[in-house]
C-alpha cells in the first residue's frame, strides 16, 4: 500500500458547517508573540492583537456642554438673580477659579472653572447692564460633561480580536494611541493546477481557458488581510506538483490551490498533497461548490503549513473561498468574529426548485427593499457574481416564494 | 472520513463530545470516557509547558485502525478519540477516549484497550519544558506490558526481540 | 531505488525533518537504517543500533525486516509517547 492511499476517497456529503468546524478546529490562533507594532495610520483592516487602553480620561476634565454661564448654585438660589461676569472662558482655554457671587462666560467644550457646580445655557439668561440675570432655576451639574464619562483612563476602548475599520483608527487616536499591536498578516501561497489554463494576454489555444481564479483568489486573500505568495499555474505532473507544494509551504502559513479536487479529475494534486503531508477530501453538500480538500504540508523543518484545495469552477471557488477560507484567514489573525452576519430580507423572486443541498444564490437588493435573483444560477461564469451584491443562504430542500424572508449575506460583509 | 478521530491544537469539551457520541442512539446504555491531562511536575521540576509532535497522515490512520480493532474485539456502538497537538500548558487536557456500548463491561474494556494501544502505537512525541530546560519524554516499558495484556505483541519502548539483518 | 525518509522528535532535531535517499538495489528498512548510520557523525549517534527506534513504511508501523519499494516513505522516530 503506498502513501497515495492516504488521499482519502470522497465520502458521503458533509454539511458545510461541519466541514468549516473541522478546518477551523485544526488551525491555531496566533500565539502571543506573533504580532507587530504598527503606526495607527497603517492599521486599517488589521486585527488587534492587544486591547487598546485609553491613556487619558475622555473628556480630560469637567467641561461645558453648552454655551452659557458657569456659576455656583448657592449664588443663584432662585430665578431672577443678577450676577456680574468675572471672566470669559472660550473652548481650549482654562479659566481661573470662579470668584464667588459671579458667573464665568463659558463656551461648549471649555473646562469648568474651579468652584462652579453648574452651567446655565445662554438661552435661559439675559444680559443686563450690571451682569447676567439667571432666568431659570439652576440645577446642580446641569450642562456639565464629567471628566472620564466617555472613557476612563485605563479603560479598554477597543478589544483584541477586532478587525479595524476606519472609525476604530480614529477611536484609538482619540485616546492617545499612536501605534497599535496587531496580528501579523498571514502568508498565503496560491497556485492553480491544470494544463488547460492560460494567462490573459496570451492567445487562447483550442481547449484552453483563461485563468480567472488566480485573480479572484489573490484579491480575496489580500482583502482579508493575507499576504499572497502567488505561485501561478503548476503543470499537472506529480513531480511538479510535489515541488510546488514544498515551495509553497516554506515561509507560508496557508496554501490555497484551485482545481484538481473534483472526483474523477485527471490530476496529481491529491496524491501530491498526501505524499507531502496529509489530505482529506470532502464533498460538501452545497451548491455551487462541492469538492473541498483540506490538509497539511510539511515544511523542511518538519513544521506544517495548512492546505486548502478549492474547486476549479470560478463561481464554485469564489463561494467556497468565502465560507471555507475566509474564516481561516481571520482565525490566523486572531479575529473574534469569524462567521459572517446575515440579514433577514424579503425575496422578491421565486425559487421553486429546491435542491437537496444548501444553495448560495446570487442576488441583488432592489429599490423596493427586497432582493432580486440573477436568472442564470447554473453558469460557471462570474457574471452572476458581478451583477449580485450578495448571496442568499438557502437551506437544502427549501423553496422560496416572493415575499418570503431569506438569509442575505452581503458581499461587503464577506469580502472584508 | 471520520468523525471518530480528531487531531487538533484546540481544546475539547468532553461533555459535548460524549453527548454527540450518544446522540440519536437509543441502544446506548453505557459510555466510558478517559481524559489524559498534562501533569504539572516531572522529575521534581514544575512543568511550564509541553510540545506534542505527531506524524500527520499516520496519526489519524493509526488511531482509526485501533478503533476498528476495538470494534472487532468488543461489543461497542461508537467510539471517539480526540488528541491535541502543539503547545499545551500544565494541567491542560491532552486526549479524550470515549466509547459507547449497551453495557458497562464492554465500554470500560474498550476504553482501556484504546488507551493502552494509543499510548504505545500512535505516533505522538511529548517534549516537556521546565525551568531546567526542555526534554523529550521517554516511553515506558511498562506501557508495552499493558498492551501485551490484550494479546498484542507489538513493542514500543523495548529493544526488538531479534536483531536486524 | 529512491525513498523519502522523514524523521520525528529527537531524531528530527538531530538530523532534520526529511531527506530523499538513493538505496541502490532492493533493501529493507533495516538496511536503510544501517546505510544512514554508516554516514557516521550525528547519523551514527542518532540511528545507531544502540538506540531504540521505531520505523514506519508508508505511514504504517513496521519491523525493520520489511522490504522497501521505489518511492516509499519511511519514518524513523523514537518510541512513541502519546496519550
Amino acid at each position: 500500500m503506498s502513501v497515495d492511499a492516504n488521499a482519502a476517497i470522497p465520502s458521503t456529503p458533509l454539511e458545510l458547517d461541519e466541514a468549516v468546524a473541522r478546518v477551523l478546529g485544526r488551525v491555531e490562533r496566533p500565539s502571543s508573540g506573533n504580532s507587530e507594532l504598527v503606526s495607527t495610520f497603517e492599521a486599517l483592516h488589521r486585527v488587534l492583537a492587544a486591547d487598546v487602553v485609553s491613556l487619558i480620561d475622555v473628556p480630560p476634565a469637567d467641561n461645558s456642554a453648552m454655551d452659557g454661564y458657569a456659576l455656583r448654585i448657592a449664588d443663584a438660589p432662585a430665578a431672577g438673580v443678577v450676577l456680574p461676569i468675572s471672566q470669559r472662558i472660550p473652548a481650549g482655554t482654562v479659566g481661573v477659579a470662579l470668584q464667588p457671587r459671579t458667573v464665568a462666560r463659558i463656551f461648549t467644550g471649555a473646562q469648568i472653572p474651579q468652584g462652579a457646580d453648574t452651567v446655565v445655557m445662554q438661552e435661559h439668561c439675559t444680559v443686563m447692564e450690571d451682569g447676567v440675570r439667571i432666568d431659570a432655576s439652576p440645577r446642580a451639574g446641569a450642562a456639565i460633561r464629567r471628566r472620564g464619562e466617555d472613557v476612563a483612563q485605563g479603560g479598554v476602548v477597543l478589544r483584541a480580536g477586532l478587525r479595524l475599520a476606519p472609525q476604530a483608527l480614529g477611536m484609538a487616536a482619540s485616546v492617545g494611541a499612536a501605534s497599535l499591536q496587531v496580528a501579523r498578516r498571514p502568508r498565503v501561497a496560491l497556485f492553480s493546477t491544470g494544463d488547460e489554463l492560460a494567462m490573459p494576454g496570451e492567445p487562447l489555444k483550442p481547449g484552453a481557458i483563461y485563468n480567472s481564479n488566480r485573480y479572484t483568489l489573490r484579491g480575496l486573500i489580500e482583502s482579508l488581510g493575507g499576504v499572497c505568495d502567488d505561485l501561478g499555474i503548476v503543470p499537472d505532473r506529480l513531480d511538479a506538483t510535489r515541488e510546488a507544494l514544498k515551495r509553497a509551504a516554506e515561509g507560508n502559513d496557508l496554501i490555497v490551490s484551485c482545481g484538481g479536487v473534483s472526483v474523477g479529475e485527471e490530476d496529481h494534486l491529491k496524491p501530491a498533497v498526501a505524499r507531502e503531508g496529509r489530505l482529506d477530501l470532502w464533498q460538501i453538500a452545497i451548491k455551487p461548490g462541492k469538492p473541498l480538500a483540506f490538509g497539511e504540508v510539511f515544511r523542511s523543518d518538519g513544521s506544517l503549513a495548512w492546505f486548502i484545495g478549492l474547486p476549479g469552477n470560478p463561481v464554485s471557488s469564489f463561494v467556497t473561498f468565502l465560507f471555507a477560507v475566509r474564516p481561516v484567514l481571520l482565525k490566523l489573525q486572531g479575529a473574534t468574529e469569524l462567521a459572517p452576519k446575515s440579514i433577514a430580507m424579503r425575496a422578491d423572486f421565486a425559487w421553486p426548485r429546491a435542491d437537496r443541498r444548501r444553495e448560495f444564490l446570487r442576488v441583488r437588493r432592489n429599490e423596493a427593499g427586497g432582493l432580486d435573483l440573477f436568472a442564470n444560477q447554473g453558469s460557471a461564469v462570474l457574471t452572476s457574481t458581478i451583477w449580485a451584491d450578495g448571496l442568499v443562504d438557502n437551506p437544502g430542500g427549501a423553496t422560496i416564494a416572493p415575499g418570503d424572508v431569506v438569509r442575505y449575506l452581503p458581499f461587503a460583509e464577506l469580502l472584508g | 472520513m471520520s468523525a471518530r478521530v480528531s487531531i487538533r491544537p484546540d481544546d475539547f469539551d468532553a461533555g459535548a463530545e460524549i453527548a454527540a457520541l450518544r446522540a440519536g442512539d437509543g441502544g446506548v446504555g453505557a459510555v466510558a470516557a478517559f481524559i489524559g491531562t498534562v501533569r504539572n511536575r516531572s522529575g521534581g521540576a514544575e512543568i511550564a509547558s509541553m510540545e506534542l509532535e505527531h506524524y500527520p497522515g499516520m496519526t489519524e490512520a493509526s488511531i482509526e485502525a485501533m478503533i476498528d480493532a476495538a470494534f472487532g474485539r468488543f461489543d461497542i456502538r461508537a467510539a471517539r478519540v480526540v488528541h491535541r497537538v502543539g503547545r499545551l500548558a500544565a494541567n491542560e487536557q491532552i486526549v479524550l477516549v470515549a466509547v459507547a456500548s449497551a453495557h458497562r463491561g464492554q465500554a470500560f474494556q474498550a476504553c482501556e484497550f484504546l488507551m493502552d494501544y494509543l499510548k504505545t502505537q500512535a505516533p505522538f512525541w511529548k517534549k516537556e519544558s521546565t525551568s531546567a530546560g526542555a526534554r523529550w519524554v521517554d516511553a515506558r516499558v511498562a506501557d508495552d506490558a499493558a498492551l501485551a495484556r490484550w494479546g498484542i505483541e507489538a513493542v514500543n519502548a523495548s529493544m526488538p526481540a531479534e536483531p536486524s539483518s | 531505488m529512491k525513498v523519502d525518509v522523514r524523521y520525528f522528535a529527537s531524531v528530527r532535531e538531530a538530523l532534520g525533518a526529511a531527506e530523499t535517499v538513493d538505496l541502490g538495489a532492493t533493501a529493507d528498512v533495516g538496511a536503510l537504517r544501517d546505510m544512514l548510520t554508516a554516514r557516521g557523525g550525528r547519523y551514527a549517534e542518532t540511528l545507531g543500533r544502540h538506540r531504540v527506534l521505531r520505523s514506519a513504511r508508508n505511514r504504517v508501523l513496521c519491523a525493520e525486516s520489511v522490504a522497501l519499494a521505489e518511492g516509499d516513505e519511511v519514518g524513523f522516530f523514537p518510541p512513541v509517547t502519546g496519550g
